[in-house]
């Protein structure tokens, strides 16, 4: 797997609603290997294949393609910047941040009182995310406001690192599904299928709508990332998923129950070729799926996901074996699920 | 200044900095290290002339790795003030056998109930490196240093942020003073320290204080400057001027001289007045042998003791002109 792109995936700038940089990146990259190729009016990219046959059920793929991030709400006097999250962040992760404000890239950290001064009610609890602002360097609203703007997307400043198996970065979630997918696009497949790099899915999966209908697809399967929680002072049955523990089927989440079928043939097909799978062991979050399944007259919808410890945050941690496995899994249920009627 | 400041606060593990610093030094005299690894220039000997001594503490704020446990999740202690508000998701670097880049682990809010409302406590969070036990073990000691990975970087208006300004940024601006008086005669015996153990215990500054033996000591730090929630009127601004220490504990002659001349070469500063300790070098100085003369010249900075501390260059360029002001200056009956 060329894990250079996914670095180039990964450290792409776009928040819900400013997907312009990751979608025109996806686009340069699988252009060659498609049949059709479609930006519709919220950005999703949708995308057709050939296959070496015609799938007796229309198959939808799709995976996000915005990461979340911050908007600038209001510049104060003093030029320091407001901001409000772009999906849900984890406001712990807030002070130290390095971020990049706007279409001019201009740094900015996000700092706390120093802890000399401190009062002792101050140091017990943990910062607001309305108590905090971005520093630019400003010196006054008029500097701030030559630079930035009240609407300005915030993005972290990431690192990238691959080592020994391990991917550090920001927006594994959901670049590593844009990832598997585009990795699936460069091969030839067995079955005509659709494609979709969506937008908005942290702010309440709203591209997936829009798609949906233009797709039709009888069946769809998402790819996303969840969240791993299987580190110290998290009990063991609170832990979700762990890393290394290969591809994950969510069964049931806010959004929706995932197909029965589909989770059912997930398992058999992991039995049969020796896959390690898990299971998403909480009922919270949401996927793309929620919006595909309630489309038209209703899509039969399931989802193969990977994993990630400190997802919504400036720095996430997945393992590469475990995105090799969703990749494998995806490509072997896509070949059962296009091959045959299921309703 | 910029690449100066930049490649002091990148420099990462202790025998780097120690190199990277004393090979600087030696430009401009004679260097060594002492038993408490103090970096001790001495930069003009003449006996006769009052012995000044500059100094800047070459140790940050860091976490100390104590144990790591069969997962290979590693716990850690903070070693001097650490906020741990900064420290939940924030990508370290652990200087092990090899610098290993981790992150400190943050819990979901499903997974506590308190979350958001609980304070933030350093036992509850741990280093993941992602690796195998075996191989965190093989490769990180109980006593390994960590520090934030985070790299300096530039700002609005000749800002910048970066981990570990606390006290590079006052090492900065002694090794410009040093580059503006090399080749001049001077009207003092100078040398330069640049000690460890300010953060913790202020026992480097003691013990070079005894060998250096000097009359007077300029000690350059940081302090607190205006942000968002310090708004009140007693803190300096960032990019109008150097803070000039004044307090019981320091000399009353100096820290006028200071002023005076600040005033007179058009260095624009502010006064830092302190009640009592200085909870600087400056308290350690001040008592050593049969005591020496203090002052402390601050560079205000945002955020102090976090990975996103924010000074101005011009400031830091300031002190360094002050310095050589007091230097070339300096006249015995003051």
């Amino acid at each position: 797997m060329d894990i250079n792109l996914l670095e180039k995936y990964c450290l792409a700038n776009s928040t819900s609603g400013d997907e312009k940089e990751i979608r025109s990146i996806i686009k340069d990259e699988i252009t060659a290997y498609v049949d059709d190729i479609k930006t519709d009016a919220m950005g999703n990219l949708i995308v057709f294949k050939k296959g070496k046959e015609r799938a007796k059920s229309k198959l939808m793929l799709s995976a996000h393609m915005d990461e979340v991030g911050f908007i600038v709400t209001h510049i104060t006097e003093d030029g320091f910047l407001k901001f409000a999250p772009v999906g849900g962040i984890n406001t712990m992760i807030l002070p130290g941040l390095y971020v990049t404000v706007g279409k001019n890239n201009i740094s900015g950290v996000v700092g706390l009182a120093p802890i000399h001064l401190q009062k002792a009610e101050e140091k017990q609890t943990p910062a607001q995310i309305d108590d905090l602002c971005i520093d630019i360097g400003a010196k006054s609203k008029e500097d701030a406001k030559v630079a930035v703007s009240e609407g300005d997307f915030i993005y972290f400043k990431s690192i990238f690192e691959c080592n020994s198996d391990t991917v550090k970065s920001k927006a594994i979630d959901d670049r590593m599904g844009c990832f598997i997918l585009t990795e699936l696009i460069k091969q030839e497949l067995p079955y005509d299928m659709h494609f979709c790099f969506l937008v908005q899915e942290e702010v309440g999966t709203r591209g997936a709508h829009g798609a949906a209908f233009t797709v039709e697809p009888d069946c769809a399967l998402v790819i996303d990332v969840t969240t791993a929680c299987d580190i110290p002072g998290v009990p063991k049955h609170k832990q979700i998923t762990k890393l290394s523990a290969g591809a994950t089927l969510p069964l049931m989440d806010s959004s929706m129950v995932y197909d029965r079928d589909f989770l059912s043939l997930a398992r058999e097909i992991a039995n049969r070729e020796n896959m390690n799978i898990q299971f998403k062991e909480a009922t919270t979050g949401g996927t793309d799926a929620g919006s595909i399944f309630l489309s038209r007259g209703g899509v039969k919808t399931g989802a193969v996901v990977g994993c990630a410890r400190y997802i919504h945050s400036a720095c996430s941690l997945a393992n590469i074996k475990d995105m090799e496995a969703v990749f494998e899994l995806t490509k072997a249920m896509i070949n059962e699920i296009c091959s045959k009627k299921w309703f | 200044m910029e690449n100066l400041v930049k490649e002091l606060c990148s420099c990462e593990g202790d025998d780097k900095v120690l190199e990277l610093v004393s090979q600087k030094l030696q430009d401009f005299g004679k260097v060594t290290v002492d038993r408490n690894k103090n970096i001790i220039a001495n930069i003009t000997s003449e006996s006769g002339k009052k012995h000044i001594v500059l100094d800047a503490h070459l140790d940050t704020i860091h976490l100390v790795v104590t144990h790591i446990d069969d997962n290979g999740f590693i716990s850690f202690a903070a070693s001097g003030g650490v906020d741990a508000k900064y420290l939940p998701g924030q990508v370290v670097k652990i200087l092990a056998k090899e610098t290993i880049t981790a992150i400190i682990t943050t819990i979901p809010p499903h997974a506590s109930k308190l979350m958001g409302k609980e304070k933030v406590d350093i036992d509850s969070l741990y280093i993941d490196t992602g690796l195998s036990s075996d191989r965190v073990k093989n490769l990180v000691s109980p006593g390994d240093r960590v520090i934030f990975a985070d790299k300096p970087t530039t700002l609005l208006n000749s800002n910048l942020a970066s981990p570990a300004l606390d006290d590079r940024a006052g090492i900065a601006a002694i090794l410009a003073c040093l580059g503006k008086l090399k080749g001049k005669n001077l009207p003092v015996e100078l040398s330069v320290v640049f000690s460890q153990h300010e953060e913790t215990t202020g026992g480097g500054a003691k013990t070079a204080a005894f060998s250096i033996k000097p009359d007077e000591a300029i000690v350059v730090d940081v302090s607190f400057a205006v942000q968002h929630q310090v708004q009140n009127g007693v803190y300096a601004k960032l990019g109008e001027g150097i803070i000039i220490g004044t307090s019981p504990t320091l000399s009353p002659c100096m820290t006028e001289n200071l002023k005076q001349l600040a005033s007179e070469k058009n260095i624009p500063y502010t006064i830092e007045a302190m009640g009592g300790k200085t909870s600087t070098n400056a308290d350690s100085f001040t008592l050593s042998r049969n005591g020496v003369a203090c002052a402390n010249l601050f560079i205000p900075l945002r955020y102090m003791h976090s990975p996103v501390e924010v000074v101005n260059l011009k400031d830091i360029e300031r002190v360094s002109e002050l310095l050589y002001e007091y230097v070339m200056n300096y006249k015995e009956e003051n």
